[in-house]
C-alpha cells in the first residue's frame, strides 16, 4: 500500500489519478495522463531550478557594482561579507579587477586573504563571465566528497570586474530529494550533457568516476541517450515525455525541460543551458496502475 | 496484505511482461537515536525534531511508516554506551547517532548495523571512516569542522581583538580526537602569517584552564581559541568567567558559549546537520549502504557576537564582523 500511495503523491495530481484508474479508462488515455503527469513534474522542476539558479546569480550581482578604480577594499569586503550572510551554499567568493588578477577572497572556511594578484586572466571563470557575464562551471568535488560549481558574474561595465563563486550543489538539494514514485528519479545535465546533480551522485572521484564499483551503472556521459539528444536538438523548445532507455539500461518514462532565464525580462547575462529530466521505470508505471 | 494487480499495457511500452506483481506487505521501518544532551535540553530537541521533519519531509512519518527509538546519554559517556547496546539490542534498521562519543559507543556494538552521525568532528581521525568518500564500513555521516577552520577561528579572533599578539588553542587531549593533533599544523602556521605566536594549551581540569588563561592575561595581548571538545563544553561556565576576569578575548565553536557570555563563536548550523541526516537515513532504507554514501561536510554556519562582552573587554566589534554575524547579543 504504501508503494501505491507513495505513487500517486509522486505524480502530483493526487486526487485525479485513482478516479481515472477506478474510471478503467481506455490504456491509451491512462498512458497519456502518466506522461502529461511526468512532463508537468519536468516542467515545474526547471522552473524552480531556473528561479534558484537566477536569485543566486543576481545575489552575487550585487559584489560587481562597483568600479575598480573607485571604492575601497574595505567597502567590496562588506559586500562580500554581506553575499555570504544571504546566501548559505556560497562556500567562498573572489574579486578579480579587470585586468583578471584575484584581489580578494572570502571563504567560510579558512581565514580571509587581500591581495594575492594570482592572474585569472587567461582561466574561463574569467574569460567566459567577462564573455556572457555569466559563467557556469562544471562540477567538481571539494575533499572528493562535497559536490561545487563555480559561477562567475561579471559586472555590467568592464571596470567593476568578476566575481568568482563556490556554490555548494545543496542549492539543488530540492532535485535529490523529488520523489517519482518508488524508484523513479530527477536529474539536471548541462549543456554538453554532464551531470549537475543526480541521485546517485554520491562517491565520485575528482576525474568523476565512480570511487566504489558497486556503484554500477552510474557514469557522466548521458550524451548518448536518445531523450538526452532529443532535448539538446530541441534546445529551449517544448519537448514530449517518451519511453526511453536510462542510463542503467532500464526502460523508463522520460521527460525532459529547458532550464532558460527566458521568464526574467530586464536580465543581461546568459541561462545555464541545463536540462532537468524526470523518469521514472516502465515497471513501476505498469504494476501501479490498479 | 498482499494484492495482485492486473497489468496495463502503456501505448508506448514494447513487449511488456504479464507479470502481476504481488505487493509487498508493509512493514514498520525502526530507526534507532542517540542524543549526547539530556532530555530537556532544548538544543538537543530541537535537532531531533530537525531531523524528524527531515524525514518526513522524504516520506517517513514517524509511528506510520517508521518507528523512532530515542535514548538521551546526558553528556555522560557511560550512560551513552548503555544506550548504544540497548539500541543495538533493537535490531533497527539504522540508527542515528550524534556525536563522537555516542557513535564510538555503537561501534563498540555493532559492525552491521548502519549508522549515521549528524556532527563528528574528526571521523576519519575517530577511526569511524576510512575516507571521506568511501567510508568503507556500516558509519557514515555529517561531519562537524574541518581542520582548515583552525584560521578562520585565529582570523575571527585577531580582527575582533587587533591587539592579539600571542594566541592560545585549548582542548584537552582525553576528550579532543588525535589528541589536539587536528587543528595543530594550521593553527601554528595561520599564527605565524598573521605575526601572533602560537600557545597549545592543553588541560585536564578548571585549575588548568585558570593558569593558562590567567598567564595568558597576565603579560598582555593574550588571545584564546577554545577548542571543539566536550570537555570544554562542559567546563565552559569556569572558562568565561576567567577569560572576562582576566581581560581576555576569546572564540568559541559553539554559540552556547557566546550566550552565556562569551565574546565571539562562529560554528556549523548542528540543525542544519541532522536535517540534512535524514537524506542519508532515507537512502539506508531505500537500500544504500553507508560505505559507499561519503562523509558530507557542514555547509551552513553561525556566527554569534556578545557586545556587552566586547565592551567589557574594551573592544569596539568591528562593522565586518555585524555584517556576519547571524545574531548580536546586546
Amino acid at each position: 500500500m504504501i508503494r501505491r500511495r507513495q505513487f500517486i503523491a509522486g505524480l502530483g495530481s493526487a486526487a485525479a489519478w485513482p478516479v481515472v484508474a477506478r474510471a478503467q479508462q481506455p490504456d491509451g488515455r491512462v498512458a497519456a495522463l502518466l506522461l502529461g503527469n511526468l512532463q508537468l513534474r519536468a516542467d515545474s522542476t526547471a522552473e524552480r531550478i531556473g528561479l534558484i539558479i537566477h536569485g543566486v546569480i543576481s545575489q552575487i550581482g550585487w559584489t560587481v557594482q562597483l568600479s575598480w578604480s573607485e571604492g575601497t577594499m574595505e567597502q567590496r569586503r562588506f559586500d562580500v561579507l554581506r553575499l555570504l550572510r544571504q546566501v548559505v551554499p556560497v562556500t567562498e567568493l573572489a574579486q578579480l579587477d579587470p585586468t583578471g588578477k584575484e584581489r580578494l577572497r572570502v571563504s567560510r572556511l579558512v581565514m580571509d586573504l587581500g591581495e594575492r594578484q594570482t592572474d585569472f586572466s587567461h582561466d574561463p571563470k574569467f574569460t567566459e563571465a567577462v564573455r556572457w557575464k555569466v559563467y557556469y562551471g562544471p562540477v567538481y568535488f571539494r575533499r572528493q566528497s562535497e559536490a561545487y560549481m563555480t559561477l562567475s558574474v561579471a559586472g555590467t561595465r568592464p571596470e567593476y570586474g568578476v566575481s568568482v563563486a563556490e556554490v555548494n550543489l545543496s542549492l539543488f538539494d530540492m532535485v535529490r530529494q523529488i520523489r517519482i514514485g518508488e524508484h523513479g528519479v530527477a536529474y539536471i545535465l548541462d549543456a554538453q550533457g554532464r551531470v549537475i546533480v543526480h541521485p546517485e551522485m554520491w562517491g565520485l572521484d575528482t576525474a568523476g568516476r565512480p570511487i566504489a564499483d558497486d556503484l554500477k551503472g552510474f557514469q557522466r556521459d548521458f550524451s548518448g541517450l536518445a531523450q538526452v539528444r532529443a532535448a539538446r536538438a530541441a534546445g529551449s523548445g517544448p519537448t514530449q515525455a517518451r519511453a526511453a532507455r536510462d542510463i542503467n539500461g532500464r526502460d523508463v518514462l522520460s521527460a525532459s525541460a529547458s532550464v532558460d532565464f527566458r521568464a526574467f525580462t530586464g536580465f543581461l547575462g546568459s541561462g545555464p543551458g541545463w536540462y532537468v529530466f524526470v523518469e521514472l521505470p516502465l515497471a513501476e508505471a505498469d504494476t501501479a496502475v490498479p | 496484505v498482499a494484492t495482485s494487480s492486473p497489468t496495463r499495457r502503456l501505448g508506448s511500452a514494447a513487449a511488456w511482461p504479464l507479470v502481476a506483481r504481488a505487493q509487498q506487505p508493509d512493514r514498520m521501518r525502526r530507526i534507532g537515536v542517540l542524543m549526547t544532551d539530556g532530555e530537556n535540553d532544548p538544543e538537543g530537541k530541537a535537532h531531533l525534531s530537525e531531523f524528524k521533519q527531515g524525514l518526513a519531509e522524504l516520506g517517513w512519518t514517524d509511528g506510520r511508516t517508521v518507528r523512532t527509538d530515542v535514548r538521551w546519554g546526558a553528556g555522560n559517556v557511560d550512560l551513552m554506551r548503555m544506550f548504544a547496546k540497548e539500541l543495538v539490542d533493537l535490531r533497527p534498521d539504522v540508527i542515528i547517532s550524534e556525536s563522537t562519543p555516542g557513535t564510538a559507543a555503537l561501534e563498540r556494538e555493532t559492525r552491521t548495523i548502519p549508522i549515521v552521525f549528524a556532527a563528528v568532528a574528526d571521523p576519519i581521525g575517530s577511526g569511524f571512516v576510512a575516507s571521506l568518500p568511501r567510508p568503507g564500513g556500516n558509519i557514515t555521516g555529517f561531519a562537524f569542522i574541518e581542520a582548515s577552520m583552525a584560521s578562520k577561528y585565529l582570523q575571527l579572533l585577531t580582527e575582533i581583538a587587533p591587539g592579539v599578539k600571542r594566541a592560545a588553542i585549548m582542548f584537552n587531549p582525553d576528550t579532543i580526537s588525535g589528541r589536539g593533533s587536528y587543528y595543530q599544523p594550521v593553527f601554528e602556521a595561520t599564527a605565524r602569517s598573521l605575526n601572533v605566536a602560537p600557545i597549545l594549551a592543553p588541560v585536564h581540569s578548571d585549575a588548568e584552564i585558570e593558569t593558562v588563561i590567567t598567564s595568558l592575561g597576565g603579560e598582555g595581548g593574550g588571545g584564546l581559541v577554545v577548542s571543539t571538545d566536550s570537555f570544554m563544553f562542559v567546563h565552559r561556565a569556569r572558562t568565561i568567567l576567567l577569560a572576562a576576569r582576566n581581560n581576555v578575548p576569546a572564540v568559541y565553536w559553539n554559540d552556547v558559549f557566546t550566550r552565556d557570555g562569551g565574546l565571539l563563536s562562529y560554528a556549523p548550523d548542528v540543525r542544519d546537520n541532522f536535517r540534512r541526516s535524514a537524506s542519508y537515513v532515507d537512502r539506508i532504507l531505500r537500500g544504500a549502504k553507508p560505505a559507499d554514501l561519503p562523509v558530507q561536510l557542514p555547509v551552513k554556519f553561525k556566527m554569534l557576537v556578545n557586545v556587552r562582552t566586547a565592551k567589557a573587554l574594551g573592544l569596539t566589534v568591528p562593522q565586518s564582523i555585524l555584517l556576519s554575524a547571524d545574531e548580536v547579543i546586546e
